[in-house]
């Protein structure tokens, strides 16, 4: 799924609300994310709900009446504060489904909801850690991200400011995305 | 006690590996195409042996199909209805890898009598193989990372198909439950819905991943399987010898032999039987498996078998007619 406000990088944060029973699912790459964040906060401050309503101020913009105009979008984050770590970043599962089912959305769910995890895991299994086989033999052909090898400027950049907004420092994510602007591989 | 010497109660072994593919979402959040590249990924991983397996998309298989490789359990009731599944199947039957059912990657095999380390080693093979090639999701503390909790760690599924006419005449089956659950172990019927399993047949296997290695769940498996057995020959031991006993098996083959139209539960019924008069030593001179018999009398390889889809009266004909001319 592509980003809904650039079109072009992989939407890797997911936004959802259900509101009166009108669903609202919004999909952003980090880069737009933070890049929409830093402008709210230059005009709103650096508190979380103000940065927040801010992205969906923007996002107002960018996706028009799709939504309908009516929707309370700062309440949106404000109940949903999603940034903070308790969707996957990677496929957007959310705790509240994962505490529904016993079912993850992709590998890196594990690491997202790990203490949630270990909390809830006597439910299915006795033990907590894996004693059993491990992967090994010959290193597999296709690794897991073959670009990480030969990561450009830009690329390197990319992944610290990944890393940035999910720590929420989003002074440097603003840094970083300047700085991966006027690398002009945006 | 040495569980190779049981072969009459375990009719099979079973092994089933779930794996995942590090890269890709879990199968019930992927699309069409992420589907068709893990299809692809494994193929190429399976190229050494590809002239062992058969490929199969699900999307290519009839209904009639679909439903005789669930009888036959090497598809799952739920494989049938999800999207972007396909199977690679070992010629000789011993194993197939499931993709995208619940999980990326399924090795699943599948031996007849008491071998489950021969099970074992060929899955274990088959994993190493995939794992030269592909990169598992896996994490030092949850092991081989699964779409479902209940899978996480081993990815291991041990299993033996158990025989158990006597335990189950006796109502013990749900005291049994109560005490493998203990264990971190599940049984259940093999066929029919809930709680009228047919055929006497039953499926023990481990509930726990996590935490064990697989040749402690393997070990563990075994031990109670043992003593499971130890139960059902002890109460077979008991009526030996009773008239009443050699009378309703003899019943149930002449119903089998001479029946012209028979439903499927009620020959289940009988073949379990003739099954348990075969190891009581109370018929001798057949020497069909019984289990296989069992599986070729379901609807959908009744269906397979006529090409068509005949209603119920007619299958019930044709089912009368394949046991009237296999146990002549």
């Amino acid at each position: 799924m592509l980003c809904q406000k650039c079109n072009k990088n992989p939407a890797n944060l997911h936004f959802e609300q259900n509101l009166n029973g009108h669903k609202t699912e919004i999909h952003l790459c980090h880069e737009c994310a933070a890049e929409m964040g830093m402008k709210a906060m230059s005009g709103l401050g650096v508190d979380m709900n103000g940065l927040l309503g801010g992205i969906m101020g923007e996002m107002e913009g960018i996706i028009g009446n799709m939504f309908g105009s009516d929707l309370a979008f700062d309440s949106f984050f404000e109940n949903n504060n999603r940034l903070s770590g308790s969707v996957c970043s990677e496929c957007g599962t959310d705790l509240r489904s994962l505490g529904d089912s016993s079912f993850l959305g992709c590998p890196n769910c594990y690491e997202a909801f790990d203490s949630f995890i270990e909390k809830n895991l006597g439910r299915f299994q006795r033990g907590s850690r894996h004693t059993g086989k491990r992967p090994g033999g010959a290193r597999p052909i296709r690794e897991e991200k073959p670009q990480k090898k030969e990561m450009s400027e830009a690329d390197r950049l990319r992944a610290e400011l990944k890393e940035a907004i999910k720590c929420e420092n989003y002074e440097k994510a603003a840094e970083l995305r300047d700085k991966i602007r006027e690398l002009g591989d945006k | 006690m040495n569980i190779n010497d049981n072969s009459s109660i375990i009719v099979s072994s079973r092994i089933r590996l779930a794996r995942n593919l590090a890269e890709f979402p879990f199968p019930h959040r992927i699309g069409p195409k992420e589907g068709r590249m893990i299809t692809e990924r494994v193929r190429e991983a399976l190229a050494p042996v590809k002239n062992q397996f058969t490929f199969v998309n699900m999307a290519d298989v009839d209904q009639v199909t679909k439903l005789a490789l669930v009888e036959n359990h090497i598809i799952s009731p739920a494989m049938t209805e999800k999207k972007n599944t396909s199977l690679f199947i070992q010629s000789d039957n011993k194993a197939e890898i499931l993709i995208n059912e619940e999980d990326h990657i399924r090795i699943q095999t599948v031996f007849s009598g008491a071998d489950i380390d021969g099970c074992y080693s060929l899955a274990d093979k088959l994993d190493d193989l995939l794992n030269e090639r592909l990169m598992f999701a896996f994490s030092d503390k949850y092991g081989y990372l699964t779409a479902c909790l209940t899978n996480t760690g081993t990815g291991l599924r041990a299993s033996f198909m158990l025989h158990l006419p006597m335990l189950e005449k006796q109502n013990r089956i749900k005291s049994l439950q109560n005490e493998l659950s203990r264990y971190g172990m599940v049984i259940r019927g093999i066929y029919g819905e809930g709680s009228e399993p047919l055929g006497s047949l039953y499926q023990v296997s481990n509930q726990i991943t996590l935490g064990k290695s697989e040749t402690e769940i393997i070990d563990e498996l075994k031990n109670i399987t043992g003593q499971i057995i130890k139960r059902e020959e002890a109460l077979r031991e008991k009526i030996k010898g009773d008239m009443n006993f050699a009378d309703s098996i003899y019943r149930s083959l002449g119903i089998l032999r001479y029946c012209k139209k028979i439903s499927g539960s009620e020959a289940m019924g009988h073949l379990s039987n003739l099954k348990l008069g075969i190891s009581s030593g109370i018929i001798t001179g057949i020497k069909d498996n019984i289990y296989n018999i069992m599986v070729d009398i379901q609807s959908g390889n009744v269906a397979k078998r006529a090409g068509d889809l005949p209603d119920s009266d007619r299958r019930d004909i044709l089912r009368a007619e394949y046991l009237n001319k296999t146990l002549k």
